[in-house]
């Protein structure tokens, strides 16, 4: 990797460190892609200043891969400023258009297939950590749900740059033909595995002494209800009202 | 519960938060990860563990940008299980209930700082417009900052009123309402469990 390909990618994790409302990520991308910009226009204040007010306007993704849009619009900047009169306006119609496809994709999952990858693994092993009552294998859990994690998010970070700054007029179409979508399917069905072998294996935690009569209704109720209340929140509340209620009425006890 | 030892977990718990949604994001701030390792810096692994499960459970289908931001996982399982492991022995039902709250105080303050950093990009426009540098590595140490700080104070009030309030408040509850906080807690893993099988198998 470049040296300049090497800055964006360190500085591409502070992407979010100014999500606003109004401008999403933007902060974040133009401080990102600002060595870029000053190797582009150093010698030129007005163009260096017209791009970096370029970079401010409203920008979001999927974090993990901005990689792509900073490396191939950091590209095209450097070729607008080599005298490539459409390049700026290609890099606008880049960033706005892959942004949105990219968040939508990769929200699905990193979000929504690897992240519960990750928690399932790190719930799944520290069950049986507690079977043996040992702490290691504990820490050891959660390093490996965080490398489930993390592997392919740095690796598709570190990659989107690089392909994006070698090749931005191909790189979209190349990430377009991973099978993204198999990905995410073998994911969920590996967590939701994982959680089951995880929930059989804490049943017996001390801490969470249930009876397996309220674990199985509370799953069962989770499984069912928690779409249409709003989310597994709402129904911890509606249980804490009817357990409060039951236990006045009739003397109940979980 | 002497104040220094709970600022220094505030002040963990805030810099753990960071990676939520304002570096990386690397997954060290979710409950799996902040759970056992508040647990060891309290001296009881396991209740930290288990707490931090809970948490992830319930929490793990909510994406952690966009619109959705109804409890912040990191500072509910980070105060729960700070105050699950104390001396003084709070029960866990209790510390999982102040967590809750932590957490949804701290996803209000999320709003409002979100809110209002737009003034950030706008100020370094506006810089730039008026021929001044735009100072956006010192814009994005600030909006860090002020995160990191909002974070701390939602979590030092918490661990300071629950530390002080818990103990004697919690056994002068009426019988329902200290069964139906220990129903809550005990339903809460399953229902996250459940809701996260569902919604799993949903998208796929």
């Amino acid at each position: 990797m470049s040296e300049l390909g090497a800055r964006l990618f360190r500085r591409s994790f502070f992407l979010q460190a100014g999500f606003s409302d109004e401008r999403r990520q933007a902060l974040g991308f133009a401080w990102t892609i600002d060595p870029a910009l000053a190797a582009a226009y150093g010698a030129d204040a007005d163009a260096l200043r017209a791009a970096r007010l370029r970079q401010l306007q409203p920008f979001n993704t999927q974090p993990n891969a901005a990689g792509l849009v900073v490396g191939a619009c950091a590209a095209l900047e450097a070729r607008a400023a080599a005298g490539d009169a459409g390049a700026c306006a290609r890099a606008e119609t880049f960033k706005g258009a892959i942004g949105a496809s990219l968040a939508g994709g990769a929200d699905a999952f990193f979000w929504g297939a690897l992240r519960p990858l990750a928690a399932a693994t790190a719930a799944f092993l520290g069950a049986f950590a507690f079977r043996r009552g040992t702490v290691g294998p504990l820490f050891g859990a959660a390093a490996a749900g965080l490398l489930v994690f993390n592997a392919p998010a740095v690796l598709a970070r570190r990659r989107g740059v690089e392909e994006g700054l070698a090749d931005p007029d191909t790189a979209a179409l190349r990430v377009a033909a991973l099978p993204v979508q198999s990905w995410i399917r073998a994911a969920r069905l590996a967590s939701a595995v994982l959680i089951f072998g995880a929930a059989a294996a804490l049943l017996g935690h001390p801490l969470l002494n249930t009876s397996a009569t309220l674990a199985a209704g509370a799953f069962a109720l989770g499984a069912g209800a928690a779409r249409a209340t709003g989310g597994p929140l709402r129904l911890v509340a509606a249980a804490g009202i009817i357990g409060a209620a039951a236990s006045a009425a009739v003397g109940w006890t979980p | 519960m002497s104040a220094l030892p709970a600022l220094a977990g505030a002040a963990g718990i805030a810099a753990l938060e960071l990676d939520a949604a304002s570096i990386g994001t690397f997954l060290l701030s979710r409950p799996f990860v902040v759970g056992p390792l508040v647990g060891l810096a309290r001296g009881d692994v396991w209740t930290g563990a288990a707490l931090g499960a809970i948490f992830e459970a319930l929490t793990l289908a909510e994406l952690p940008l966009g619109g959705c931001l109804d409890l912040s996982a990191c500072v509910a399982a980070g105060t729960a299980a700070w105050l699950a492991c104390d001396a003084a022995r709070i029960p866990t039902e209790a510390c999982f209930l102040a967590g809750l709250a932590a957490g949804w105080v701290h996803a209000r303050a999320e709003r409002r700082l979100r809110r209002a950093r737009a003034a950030l990009a706008r100020g370094a426009e506006a810089a730039l417009h008026g021929g001044r540098p735009a100072g956006l590595g010192a814009k994005i140490v600030e909006a860090l900052s002020v995160q990191a700080a909002a974070t701390f104070a939602v979590c030092a009030c918490f661990l300071a009123a629950s530390s002080a309030v818990l103990p004697a408040l919690w056994p002068r509850l009426p019988a329902f309402a200290a069964v139906g906080a220990r129903t809550a807690f005990l339903a809460a893993p399953w229902l996250g469990a459940g809701s996260l099988v569902a919604a799993l198998g949903r998208r796929a």
